[in-house]
């Protein structure tokens, strides 16, 4: 019995190999691989840039309810604003052709372009501003950007191609705010005749703008298929013929398909790759500032001990930025201790670590932590995968346990749970930050001043309510400059938030690719893109 | 047998209504809601009130799975909250690429699985039995995701026979459609291979030991006809009811696999609708899941009376 189960029955090595052969993967690899490289050679002849985006799916491309950069990014290419945010953060005219402020800065009167025409072929006039503008502050549609039109007292149209704003009162900030086409999103005009005939959710997958590409396939979660508009206004652009974006969530499948050239532009490749795409001579890396600020919430209403600005300040003061961003974000992130980040060029101080309240001072944070006499406190670090903060967490939460006696428990929460809390104000301490600040209004005056959107976490100091309020205000360059610097100082020493980093924007494209140029807003505008 | 279809076709849709109620119920249980994946950070609290009351969350949770219930009655699986799109559509773009790959990756797993659970069995203890116990147990230590990593790695980007991702319908032609899931079939197939040639393995090895077997080979049948006409076919029914069960493995497989390969399948709905708590989207995926198991069952139930006439059901 044990002879016959170690020979076993016979059988012969034709059958046996016979069977083998049913096993070859290989040579029925070889039947089915087909040569892609001369797929890529033939996009390139017709023109097409297919690129792969950091998401799981593009969900919202409608400009009243686009929530995050990734969709920003590739609805800058379909929509246009009044005004568009230029390299240097400076407002220019997009369908707008000038404009001319008066009484003091509370009316501005702009001048429409003539001849434009949405994707669906109808014509641009002053009616579809006004219809933007009242569909974006209805709140019964119930747009996020709604809050951006605020200062806005009424819209009038003063012709077919002129319209004029009336501002409750004076503001330098008013066109990057509110006008620009992105990021402030609220004032990306709409087509209204695509949008009756569409319906708002099939609108959402596929909008009509009056961008350099028109939207002419959208297959949630798939592609999407963006076509030059021949009638796109700026005579010579785009130059590209087609666009298909790709959403590739899986970063190892994103540096794969840029290497394989599947795909010739990432919007935003994995930081922990970079050194793997750099290495590629068939690839090229640019990098940015990006607009915000990310830092540690300390929430004032629900730690008692939050309320002594000591314990706020000893907490940040133990934070090592460098450490940080070396062990939690790869090196990809640019430290700091404000919330104006570097994109903001003109607002920006290089010297702001030295001379910060909050600088790294680990036996200043002890000093500090022991006189308010707070002793061990068990504090739990609310976070999630959005933008790499479930790593930083992990990374931060040792390196403040080991200079004041703090316990973190760090609770990772699914975004949908993430944002609710946050929005509730329903945690101790959050790992978070703001985006497309491309305006020292966006950084402080909806975070800063008391009961503001984003401040949830019980901060009020009227000194510099007034100070975010004057600077919002101010139409002189230099004193807007110094009270932005003066308010930023007061709310560093202040200290509701424990600012950790600014992040900083990459993306990765095949050499062919060419004539891109990152902006600081940052959204990727392929109008003057080419293949060579 | 046309009772016993009956009974087991009311019992599907009685488990079907179980899932859709279960599924409904849960789904508002746990913690986070669409509302706030939508707007984001930059949610304000009105913005969120008029949201909810745009899409009807506002009402009562009864009166929400009333009018769901009453919809899905008449084949309407309601709208994503996220996209605004028609489930029915969702399901109907995206089923058709999982199936592609838990199907071909089947066609894989079985090609390798079954001559090598053979040759294991009937040459017990020979170097191609070790070799073949050593894949088995290597396909079923290897996670998915990771063999598809390595395979996009060698046959995507070094020998470049396959592109990295994407999906291209069978409409658009049966070679460019077999390129793009080749590479997540043989992922997922790899590890459905090991479970079956370890289960063909055993089931061969027990039939072999038989009498009739000792028989069939004293009638001088050729060893050929031993093995596949007497053997095997009295080993498929342990096999058939593995593969059935392992479908399902298959299935949930495309989950990952769909994510490494950048293919917007049923299993990458379904786990964007739950991080979405997108409602209609998950609990319209979960139905559509929930049938296709509840109908492979029955499936693999009737087959048995064609490998084994022996096998009926009473009436």
């Amino acid at each position: 019995m044990e002879q016959q189960g170690k020979v076993g029955p016979g059988m012969d090595r034709r059958g046996v190999l016979k069977l083998m052969a049913a096993t070859g993967s290989v040579g029925l690899a070889h039947a089915l691989g087909l040569r892609t490289r001369s797929a890529f050679a033939q996009r390139r002849a017709s023109n097409e840039l297919v690129a792969g985006w950091n998401l799981d799916q593009i969900e919202q491309l409608d400009p009243a309810f686009i929530n995050t950069t990734e969709q920003m990014q590739i609805a800058t290419n379909i929509f246009s604003g009044l005004v568009y945010a230029d390299h240097n953060l400076v407002p220019r005219g997009d369908l707008a052709e000038g404009w001319e402020v008066s009484r003091g800065g509370r009316d501005w009167t702009f001048q429409l372009r003539k001849g434009v025409k949405f994707h669906d072929g109808s014509d641009f006039t002053a009616d579809d501003v006004l219809f933007t503008y009242n569909r974006t502050s209805n709140p019964k549609v119930g747009s996020i950007h709604r809050r951006r039109l605020a200062e806005i007292d009424r819209v009038e149209k003063l012709g077919t191609y002129q319209v004029r704003f009336r501002l409750k009162s004076a503001s330098a900030a008013f066109p990057m705010a509110a006008l620009s086409r992105f990021p402030a999103r609220a004032m990306a005009i709409v087509s209204r005749t695509a949008l009756e005939k569409m319906g708002r959710e099939q609108y959402n997958v596929t909008p009509v703008g009056t961008g350099p590409f028109r939207v002419v396939e959208h297959k949630v979660g798939s592609r999407l298929v963006l076509e030059r508009f021949d009638d796109y206004f700026i005579q010579g652009k785009p130059k590209l013929k087609r666009i298909t974006i790709i959403p590739v969530p899986e970063p190892e499948t994103a540096v794969a398909a840029l290497r394989t050239g599947e795909i010739q532009f990432h919007n935003r490749p994995p930081s922990q790759f970079l050194d793997v795409l750099r290495r590629d001579p068939d690839l090229v890396i640019m990098e940015g500032p990006d607009p915000g600020f990310q830092s540690l919430e300390l929430n004032q209403d629900r730690v008692e001990a939050f309320k002594d600005v000591r314990v706020r300040l000893a907490i940040a003061k133990a934070i090592d930025r460098d450490e940080l961003a070396k062990r939690g974000y790869f090196g990809r992130v640019l430290p700091d201790v404000g919330p104006i980040p570097a994109a903001q060029k003109l607002y920006f101080r290089e010297q702001k670590r030295q001379i910060s309240a909050q600088r790294y001072d680990p036996d200043a944070a002890v000093r500090l932590w022991d006189e308010a006499k707070v002793g061990k406190l068990k504090l739990t670090l609310l976070t999630s995968i959005v933008r790499g903060n479930l790593r930083g967490a992990q990374v931060l939460k040792p390196l403040i346990e080991q200079v004041l006696p703090i316990e973190f428990r760090v609770e990772q929460a699914d975004p949908s749970v993430y944002f609710q809390r946050g929005r509730q104000g329903k945690y101790e301490a959050y790992l978070a930050g703001s985006g497309a600040d491309v305006d020292p209004n966006d950084s402080l005056r909806d975070f800063f001043i008391t009961k503001a959107k984003f401040n949830r976490f019980g901060y009020s100091n009227p000194t510099v309510d007034l100070i975010i309020e004057e600077q919002f205000r101010e139409a002189d360059t230099q004193r807007r400059v110094a009270l932005v610097h003066l308010a930023e100082d007061l709310v560093m020493a202040d200290c509701p938030l424990a600012f950790t980093h600014h992040l900083i924007e990459f993306v990765a494209m095949r050499k062919e690719v060419k004539n891109f140029r990152m902006s600081p807003t940052p959204t990727w505008d392929f109008s003057e893109v080419s293949l060579g | 047998m046309r009772t016993y279809l009956v009974k087991r076709i009311f019992y599907a849709a009685v488990v079907m209504w179980a899932v859709a109620t279960l599924v409904f119920v849960a789904l508002r249980a746990i913690p986070g809601d669409p509302i706030s994946v939508m707007l984001g950070a930059e949610a304000t609290p009105e913005a969120v009130a008029q949201l909810r009351a745009n899409l009807g969350l506002d009402k009562p949770l009864p009166v929400q799975y009333l009018f769901w219930f009453r919809s899905l009655l008449v084949g309407d699986f309601g709208r994503s909250i996220i996209t605004g799109q028609k489930v029915s559509i969702l399901l109907l773009e995206s089923a058709p690429r999982s199936f592609s790959i838990a199907l071909f990756g089947l066609v894989i797993g079985l090609v390798i699985a079954i001559p090598t659970g053979i040759i294991s069995a009937v040459k017990k203890y020979s170097v191609a039995d070790h070799v073949g116990t050593s894949f088995a147990f290597l396909g079923l230590s290897m996670p998915n995701f990771w063999l598809g990593i390595i395979l996009i790695l060698l046959f995507s980007v070094e020998l470049r026979w396959f592109p990295a991702l994407g999906y291209v319908p069978l409409s658009g032609g049966v070679l460019p459609w077999l390129n793009h899931i080749f590479l997540p079939a043989l992922a997922i197939g790899t590890q459905f291979s090991a479970i079956i040639m370890r289960m063909t393995r055993s089931a061969m090895l027990e039939v072999l030991g038989e009498l009739y077997i000792t028989t069939a080979r004293a009638k001088g049948l050729q060893e050929r006809i031993v093995v596949v006409k007497h053997a095997l076919r009295n080993a498929l029914i342990p096999i058939i009811t593995v593969i059935g069960i392992a479908f399902a493995l298959l299935l949930a497989g495309t989950v990952v696999i769909e994510d490494v390969f950048a293919i917007k399948g049923l299993g990458r709905l379904l786990v964007r609708g739950i991080i979405n708590r997108d409602f209609p989207v998950v609990q319209g995926g979960i139905l559509v899941i929930a049938m296709i198991f509840v109908f492979a069952n029955l499936a693999v139930d009737i087959l048995y009376t064609y490998i084994n006439p022996k096998i009926r059901y009473e009436e």
